[in-house]
Order: C-alpha cells, then structure tokens, then sequence
C-alpha cells in the first residue's frame, strides 16, 4: 500500500529525515516510535504531502506521492489526523465530516444555485453517510454543536471520524493517544483494530508502548531521522538499542 | 451578440419597471431623512463592494485589490459608453469581462502569498492599476509610435478608440480622468444586481464551494489534506470578488458621470474592508448592511462630514474590539440571550449605543434641518461618551481582572456620561420648544451605557476571569 524508499528530508543543515525505508500494507497496522525530535512527524507530513521529500520515493497505492500536492494524495485514499487536534472550529460537527467527502462531490456552484436535483441528491447522500460516521462514533447527538465546543475526547474522535469519512485506504494517526486516559486509550484501539480488520492500512504514531503492543504488528523505531529497528512489538520492546535510544546508555 | 443583448433587454426592461415601483416607497422614506438621489446609489455600490470582498475574506485572503478592479470596471465602462455609444448592460459586461480577466493573470503568481505579504501585493496591484491608468495615454502613444510592438499595440488599441493615429491619444484622459459619462445607473439596476447577488451568496454558503473555502480560511493545510485544492478555489474566489468588485466600477462610473484615477487609491480599498468588517463576516447579511450604513453615515450627519475617515475609523476601531461579529451579530438572538451577566453589561452597552445613534439621526432629520445646531451639540458630546466608554470596557475585558480596573471603568463611563450630558443640556437651553421624544429616548440610552458599566462592577469581573478556556 505505502513504500518509502531511501527518503531524506533536511531543514537547512539539519537532516530530520535520513534515508528512510519503510513498508506498510493493506489490513496491517504499522506502528512508528523514537524518542522526540526522531522525524516522526517530518515523517508522516511528506507521506501526505504537507512537506515534500528532498530526495528519495514515496509510492502510494501505485503513485509517486512525493511530488503531490496533498489534496491529490487524498484523493488517491489517504487521510490522517494530526498530533495537536486540527478540526474546523467556525464548522459543526457534522460540516466537519461533511468537508472530509469534497473531493467525492462532483457539483459546482453553478448547480448549486439553479438547485439542480444532481446537486440535491449528492448533498443528501453525503449527509447521510456523515450521520452514519457520526453513529458510528458515538458523535451523532452532536452533530449540530461547533467543533470547538466539544470536549477533549470528543474532538480526538472528531477528527477520528473525519480522516474515515472519504473511505480511505489508508490512515495516518499521528499520537492518537496523546492526552487520553487508559479506557479510552483502549476503546481506541479496539476501532484501529476494527479499521485493520475493514483491510484499511493504519500508521499509527504513538508513544503509548500498551496501544503499541495492542495493535501493531510490526513496529518501526525512529532515531535521529533514520529507522533504527524493525520488529514484532515484542522484539522491540526487548531489543537492547531501542531502550538506548529511549534511556541512554548505562555508563 | 446583439441579438442576445436585445433578448436580456426584453426580460430585464419589466424587471427593472417592477422593482423601480415596488422600492418607491422606500426611496420616499430615505429622502426624509436625507437619503436622496445619487446617495442611494452609492450605498447600494458599497454594498456590492462589501460583497466583493467578502469572498476573498471568507476564503482566508486578506485582498485589498478590490479598487483596483473597481477602477479597471469603471475605466473600461466609460470608455464604451463614451467613445463607443455602448449600453450599460454592454459596458457592464465588458467591465467584468476585463476585471475576472485581469483576476486569472494575476491571481495565479500573487495568491501564493499569504496574510499580510498577500495585503501588501494587493495593495501594490491597486497602485500599479491607479498608476497604470494616469499614465495609459502617453505610455500607449510612445508604444504605438515604436517600430517594433507598434502594430500589435494598434490591433488592441482600436477596440478601445476609433481614432488610433491622433498626435495624442485620448482614452483615459491621464489625471483629469473620463468626464461626461453618461449618468445610466438607475437604482432597479442596482437593486437586482444586488438581489441577484444575494441570492448567490446564500447558495454560495451551502453549496460545495461555500464549505470548501470556509475550510481554507480555517486551516488552509488541513483543508488540503481534506482533499480540497486550496490553490484552485483560493483563486476561484479572488475571481468571483474581482468581477463583482468590476462591476460596482461600472455602475459607480455611470452614476457620477466623472472618474479620475484618484477615485480608486489606497484609501477607497481600505473603505471597501471597511463595509465588510463593519457588516460583520459572519453571514452574506453582513457586507450589505455594512455597505449600505457606511456610505449612508456622511449623508445623515452632514455636519461632520469633515470628519468622516475619522468616524470611520473610530466605528470600525470600535466594532473591531467589542463586536467582532459586526453588526449582523446584534440580530442574533444567540449575542442577546447567551448566559453570563458580564456578558450582559456589554449587550446593555451595545443596545445603549445603538438607541443613541438612531435617536442621533432620526429626529433632527424627521423634523426639519434648522435643528442643525442641536444635532451637532449632541453628535459631539456622544463621541467623548463612545470614547470613554470604550476605554472603560477595555480596562475590565482586557487588562485588569481586578476590581481596581472595574472601579476605573465606572468612573470613565460617568464622566462621559457628564460630558455628554453636558452637552445635551447645552443644546436643549440653546432651543428649548424642540425637545421630543427622541431626547427622552436619548437619556434612556445614556442610562443604559451608565447601568451597563455599574454592572460590570467588581464580582462579575472576578467571575469572567475564572471563566477560562479548559485545558486538555
């Protein structure tokens, strides 16, 4: 579904990513952990396009995505949430959904001024898989409140709901986990692990080692820019250069 | 294209005959209070050229290039229907033709920047249009007269003037400007122009578009990876405002008859923000209120037609602070009924304000225009009142959440109070027989703005500081 091939990303001097490799297929939940700073998010932005690659190749379901504007990428299947919640504060929740199908949508202002039934009909249609997300959510009682408006947890499963929307292929959750207690760190894995058994490829960025080793079946670690280890999430857990990476050396 | 144009004059003609009956009325009531003529007509262009900005705002630009293509529309106007005997709906068409035209070209380089550095461009565009224009006869008559652009420049020259070989040319007539523009503009033409719009602005929001660039000035990077194309629709919109703001040129050009580059400078596009901020962002009401009482506020308080940029100003300084939703929030019920008696002091101020400035107006005008003198006592003992009671509510929202700072703010608020009130008595002693209705309903809305901030007082204070935002 996804392959990187030699990736190298460098912000002036500093090379945040460095020729990185990495694999991700369809119905398998690939998990990616370093310490802070490791290029985990450099990361997960040239995937969707917000940054460009300086050299290397990123194949996306059959395409060269390292060139793409995003909007295109997405277009190809591929959605994410980000590490700080992003939804669209001024929408309601259902908008928020609502928005995640544009690129489904085929009318234009035009039709939508003469109010042609093809517009219509396609309105309704997105609505109505929108309330069906929302259900699935637990969000659809919401579905009329500002983004903005809703509670922390809440808004994580927003933007849950959002990067689902469009049927994507594949979704990038960059530290889904990050401010959640233990339950609903655990209800969150259940749905990636519905997402996975739907065949949807998931990367999930995550410091969470207990989602980690709910979820992934293999797990990439990160370290300055370059993939360190590759691994079950036990391996990982017992190989002595990642606990290095994390804890630093014993003297 | 004739036939076409004769087919849209037969549906239009009884168009315009039944709005110019229906809106008749209306029009009687403003020339009461000194609404008449050409006025109506500028407000109704304002509230166009609110529109036009509109659309770059809502999609996340900060656009100040409207008057640049007001000027474009208004030039290339004039030009037809000067020097080419052409209707207005013709001049119309080719205005917005030129503006949406000129938008493609240069929307594609200048809309890759953003915030301020797109201001700045935008700004630059408009003086390049305003400069461009002064210069135009001269510049195309050394181009003409040079061997080797020369006979391109005659093709596009000769569908703007017959004469082509004239020792000098004369077609935007350098810092004088167009004179004797045929004054065609008639208000049903506006009156539709602007109904045709609304009506496209209250689809614009629920249709596909309308979500997708509402997307894009919320988090233009989000949006992308939304799977909206952020350039395509950014330019969509600079488009869409650049024709509009085109045609308001044109009919602004066909209702004073003269137009010279200094029409459309910097201070015109700044002007044409104002309309929109002052209107409020929050909904296509927005712009067109804004529009219309801005450009009708000189005409109402003659006297301190002065001083318009600085009212302007200090009403767009206002707004900004304490009604960021423009006017259009006041209809909301949501601004009036939302909890908090903090927030209810401010809403007692705000409906204060407002009675006072429509008693400012109405009377005077309704009753006759010897009372000029009254009205000018009022209007200036009202602006220390705005002033003071403006820094009053800054000092308790802003800096100090201690009671000291709420204590300050009711002292401020008194003495504008007294200020005001002051020179109320004044006028009153000055022309006792002409007290009405309108001067108790004047002392109502001072007691509001005075009871809004003894409101406002020290407890209220301390619960709006411990009304934080919750943090994750």
């Amino acid at each position: 579904m996804l392959s990187l091939k030699n990736v190298t990303r460098y912000f002036g001097g500093l090379t945040a990513l460095n020729c990185v490799n990495l694999e991700a297929s369809a119905g398998q939940v690939t998990g990616l952990i370093g310490p802070n700073g490791a290029g985990k998010t450099t990361l997960i932005n040239n995937i969707s396009g917000l940054d460009h690659p300086n050299s290397g190749q990123i194949i996306f379901n059959g395409h060269e995505v390292q060139r793409m504007a995003p909007h295109r990428i997405t277009a190809l299947g591929l959605a994410r949430t980000y590490q700080n919640i992003r939804l669209f504060n001024e929408m309601t929740v259902l908008e928020n959904v609502m928005i995640a199908q544009h690129f489904l949508g085929k009318s234009t202002l035009f039709h939508s001024l003469l109010q042609l039934p093809s517009h219509r009909k396609e309105e309704r249609f997105i609505r109505q898989k929108s309330l069906d997300i929302l259900e699935q959510f637990g969000l659809s009682h919401l579905q009329n409140e500002l983004a903005s408006n809703l509670s922390y947890g809440d808004q994580r499963r927003l933007e849950m709901a959002r990067a689902l929307a469009a049927d994507p292929k594949m979704v990038l959750l960059d530290e889904p986990t990050a401010g959640m207690n233990a339950v609903e760190t655990e209800q969150l894995g259940e749905k990636i692990l519905d997402m996975k058994a739907a065949g949807i490829a998931v990367l999930v960025v995550e410091h969470d080692m207990a989602l980690i080793s709910q979820v992934c079946d293999i797990v990439y670690v990160l370290n300055f820019g370059e993939v360190l280890t590759v691994g079950t999430p036990d391996e990982i857990k017992r190989d002595p250069a990642v606990i290095e990476a994390y804890l630093g050396r014993d003297e | 294209m004739d036939t076409i144009l004769n087919f849209f004059d037969k549906i239009l003609q009884p168009i315009f005959e039944i709005t110019t009956t229906l809106i008749q009325p209306i029009l009687d009531q403003l020339q009461v209070i000194g609404l008449s003529g050409s006025v109506v007509n500028f407000m109704l262009i304002a509230a166009i050229l609110g529109i036009s900005i509109y659309f770059t705002l809502y999609c996340g630009m900060f656009s100040l290039a409207n008057a640049g293509f007001m000027a474009i529309g208004a030039y290339i106007g004039a030009i037809l229907t000067t020097q080419h005997d052409a209707s207005l709906g013709e001049a119309l068409i080719w205005g917005m033709f030129a503006g949406g035209l000129i938008a493609l070209i240069i929307g594609v380089p200048m809309l890759r920047l953003k915030n301020i550095y797109l201001a700045i461009a935008t700004i630059g565009f408009g003086e390049v249009v305003r400069i461009l224009i002064r210069e135009f006869d001269q510049l195309m008559g050394n181009l003409r007269d040079d061997p080797t652009v020369g006979g391109i420049v005659r093709d596009i020259l000769g569908l703007l003037v017959e004469d082509v070989d004239a020792r000098r040319l004369r077609i935007t007539y350098g810092p004088q400007g167009i004179t004797r523009i045929p004054r065609e503009t008639e208000v049903a033409h506006l009156v539709v122009f602007l109904l045709v719009l609304a009506y496209f602005l209250y689809r614009f929001h629920h249709s596909r578009m309308g979500r997708a660039m509402a997307a894009i000035r919320q988090d233009e990077r989000v949006a992308a990876s939304q799977g909206i194309n952020v350039v395509y629709y950014k330019n969509v919109a600079f488009f869409i405002g650049a024709i509009i703001a085109s045609a308001a040129g044109v009919f602004s050009a066909h209702t004073i008859g003269t137009i010279g580059p200094e029409d459309y400078d910097f201070g015109r596009a700044v002007d044409i923000l104002a309309y929109a901020v002052l209107g409020g962002l929050g909904s296509w009401v927005g712009p067109i209120i804004g529009g219309l009482t801005l450009e009708a506020m000189p005409e109402i308080l003659r006297e301190l037609k002065e001083y318009t940029g600085l009212i302007n100003g200090l009403i767009l300084l206002l707004i900004i602070i304490y009604l960021p939703g423009g006017l259009t929030s006041l209809f909301r019920p949501s601004f009036w009924l939302s909890r908090g008696r903090f927030d209810t002091a401010q809403r007692v101020v705000t409906a204060g304000i407002v009675l006072v400035a429509i008693c400012n107006v109405l009377p005077y005008r309704l009753e006759a225009g010897a009372q000029g003198r009254v009205l000018g006592y009022e209007v200036w003992g009202l602006l220390p009142a705005f002033i003071s009671v403006g820094v009053a509510f800054f000092l308790v929202q802003r800096i100090s959440p201690k009671p000291e700072g709420g204590r300050y703010s009711v002292l401020l608020a008194g003495v504008a109070a007294g200020v005001w009130l002051a020179f109320l008595i004044l006028g009153l002693v000055g022309q006792i027989e002409n007290v009405t209705t309108g001067y108790y309903l004047h002392l109502i809305g001072m007691a509001l703005i005075v009871g809004g901030a003894l409101i406002s007082y020290p407890p209220e204070i301390e619960a709006a500081s411990q009304r934080k935002p919750e943090v994750a």
